[in-house]
């Protein structure tokens, strides 16, 4: 197999455009950050005139806000309220249509309804979220059975990473050995590079065969010493600036030894059981399935986003399993830094600090965890 | 990203098989007997479910309920319970039923052949253990001792009682029934069916235990053999919990690492004991 990411290129923001441009020509829809109602989000873009230039964000628990930088960069600013899986993974997604032929005794037909979508390329896709998707990759695809809707989209994906130069107040990707530098999962990796000037230059990477072909084809010169040490220096005061962090030493024993701890009913206090944690989390994978009548003999089978902090999520004959908001906070913590461990060999936390931003009382899953390490009674090895 | 493998078709798509019988068995549960319009023998484990929907009526999971050994008709007892078991049990012979599965793993056969098995049903906790009285009824001599301990709420709730008590007669299981509110006319046991374990007398060695029923009822199931001495990995016990998917990627049916409908529903009560007893878990 070729090796990548030895040869590095500077390319300015024009030759962006022309990767962008070649995508197009080869069928991509291009997926990218934009501003919409106050927010940056992910929706499809055309040109990089479509991306946030030169916009900024301020986020802290349970606050997000824009706000206008002095510089023209494409990327300067942290998670948003979107993650890409939505669109690898729909908030709600037709499974098939059934019909039900008029003379009784005809079976019903099924329409399992594959569409042919265009592939998709994300453009802007930073290191946790690139952790995100290889995560979702295991959920879905790696199981004894795997979400052909998912597939479908994973397959054909492209994706153009950034190196996360501006993380946010309430990252924590270093901590959870995710970010802020991409190390793999990308087509292509991009550091963008501010070097005093108002407009920043780029250096950019192949992480795949396809990449490399995209790279043959723009104006590039050699990254020399100087920009390479200049790409370093974005990252190192990327680092700097995440304060926020989650020791992960032991981290699942840590969980299940603490099911009991009070400090859940003291969450449970706070927690509105809202679900935007679970909506806004790259990684979170709930669903559910409903059918919908349609016209005269046909219904649609649709599989929809659910969430662990409802009260039906649980439900059976004998009512729902957890009735309490502390049994599906507890739930939710749990699962993303201790059982998924154990189910997918991995950590379902990446640190992208959405849940932090989004909880509309600012529960802080990081202070949160350490408050339960500093005051657990059985003590984790460290 | 062009590195990910081939898998198979979507697994969310049913197949529709026609209801060639149905059978009320108590006033709140009803049997259905299925047969694939494809006419194609559907293969299961004792223990394994599937989802099952009227059209339109959305899914459920549902333990099946047949003799293993006889692919060519599914059966599938029902209780009435919410949405769609009502769906399911408004329709009639002829109806169409769509059907995914076999999902799950099953009760551990291999490791209790020749072996005394107890089993321990409570209420509609029988269904899926009926797969293992079949074994038993067409392969003699497939368990050394097929022991059934079966409690219900009241006389009315007591499913299969005429099958039971043919298996009896023949000498396929050994049968104690009990119910927890006894009515005028009832001459047998009453009580939960765990205050029958202390009276029954076994090999410690060479018996193990599959029980289906509330999960408090299993919990002190479980206790009353292990106070008589039964290894604890010589029980395993069938879960229940929220499915959607089947094929553990809903998050619904989740007792903490595992996923119910893929690790179990059957689980060795050792796995799962010490989550047994954490509240709303």
């Amino acid at each position: 197999m070729a090796r990548f990411g030895s040869n590095k290129f500077k390319i300015t923001k024009r030759e962006l455009q022309s990767i962008l441009d070649a995508l197009k020509r080869k069928g991509f829809k291009t997926i990218g950050p934009t501003v919409s109602k106050d927010a940056i989000v992910y929706e499809e873009i055309d040109s990089l005139n479509d991306l946030p230039i030169g916009i900024g964000d301020e986020q802290e628990a349970g606050s997000y806000r824009l706000k206008k930088r002095t510089d023209a960069t494409l990327f300067g600013f942290a998670s948003s309220p979107h993650s890409w899986k939505q669109f690898l993974f729909p908030a709600q997604e037709k499974i098939f249509s059934i019909h039900q032929p008029t003379e009784k005794t005809s079976p019903p037909l099924i329409d399992p309804s594959v569409r042919q979508d265009p592939p998709l390329a994300f453009i802007g896709v930073r290191s946790c979220d690139l952790q995100a998707i290889a995560i979702q990759n295991r959920v879905f695809l790696e199981g004894p059975y795997s979400h052909a809707g998912y597939k479908s989209k994973a397959k054909g994906l492209f994706i153009l990473a950034v190196n996360c130069a501006y993380p946010s107040a309430t990252c924590f990707c270093s901590s959870m050995g995710t970010g802020p530098r991409a190390k793999s999962g990308f087509d292509l990796l991009v550091t963008e590079i501010l070097n005093g000037q108002k407009e920043p230059f780029y250096l950019i990477e192949a992480g795949s065969s396809q990449g490399e072909e995209i790279i043959a084809q723009i104006e590039k010169t050699d990254a020399t010493e100087e920009d390479l040490k200049k790409e370093k220096d974005v990252i190192q005061n990327a680092e700097k600036q995440i304060h926020r962090r989650i020791e992960t030493q032991g981290i699942k024993e840590l969980f299940y030894n603490n099911l009991q701890h009070p400090r859940w009913e003291e969450i449970a206090q706070r927690c509105l059981s809202c679900a935007n944690c679970t909506f806004v989390c790259p990684t979170c994978f709930c669903s559910t399935l409903i059918d919908i009548p349609k016209k005269a003999q046909e219904i649609e089978r649709w599989m929809v986003w659910d969430s662990c902090f409802t009260l039906n999520f649980t439900h059976t004959p004998a009512g729902s399993v957890r009735k309490s908001v502390l049994s599906r906070y507890r739930q939710w913590m749990t699962h993303k830094l201790a059982s998924w461990i154990d189910q997918f060999g991995i950590s379902g936390c990446v640190g992208c600090g959405r849940c932090i931003t989004w909880c509309p009382v600012g529960i802080d899953i990081t202070e949160e965890a350490e408050i339960i390490r500093k005051t657990s009674p059985v003590k984790t090895p460290s | 990203m062009d590195h990910l493998p081939d898998f198979p078709e979507n697994p969310f798509i049913p197949k529709p098989f026609v209801i060639e019988e149905k059978k009320r068995e108590s006033p709140s549960v009803f049997s259905l007997y299925l047969r694939p319009i494809d006419q194609l023998p559907f293969y299961f484990l004792p223990g394994q479910f599937n989802m099952l929907s009227a059209i339109g009526g959305g899914e459920a999971a549902i333990s099946i309920a047949s003799d293993p050994t006889n692919p060519h008709i599914l059966i599938h007892t029902l209780r009435i319970v919410g949405n769609v078991t009502k769906a399911l049990s408004k329709l009639d012979k002829n109806d169409f039923v769509l059907v995914r599965g076999p999902y799950g793993r099953g009760w551990p056969i291999d490791l209790v052949k020749r072996k005394t098995l107890i089993l321990v049903a409570g209420g509609i906790g029988l269904p899926p253990l009926l797969p293992l009285l079949y074994i038993a009824q067409k392969n003699k001599g497939y368990f050394k001792n097929l022991i059934l301990l079966y409690g219900a709420r009241t006389k009315d709730d007591l499913l299969f009682m005429p099958l039971l008590y043919k298996l009896k007669a023949e000498q396929i299981i050994t049968l104690h029934v009990s119910v927890d509110r006894p009515s005028r006319d009832w001459k047998g046991q009453f009580g939960t069916v765990t205050a029958l374990i202390p009276s029954i007398s076994f090999d410690n060695k060479e018996t193990f235990v599959f029980s289906c029923g509330p999960e408090i009822m299993m919990r002190f199931m479980a206790r009353a053999f292990i106070q008589k001495n039964l290894p604890k990995e010589h029980i395993f016990f069938s879960m229940e919990r929220n499915m959607k998917c089947a094929i553990g990627i809903c998050g619904h049916c989740q007792l903490s690492p595992f996923f119910i409908c893929k690790d179990g529903p059957v689980f060795p009560y050792e796995k799962i004991e010490h989550l047994l007893t954490v509240e709303e878990l």
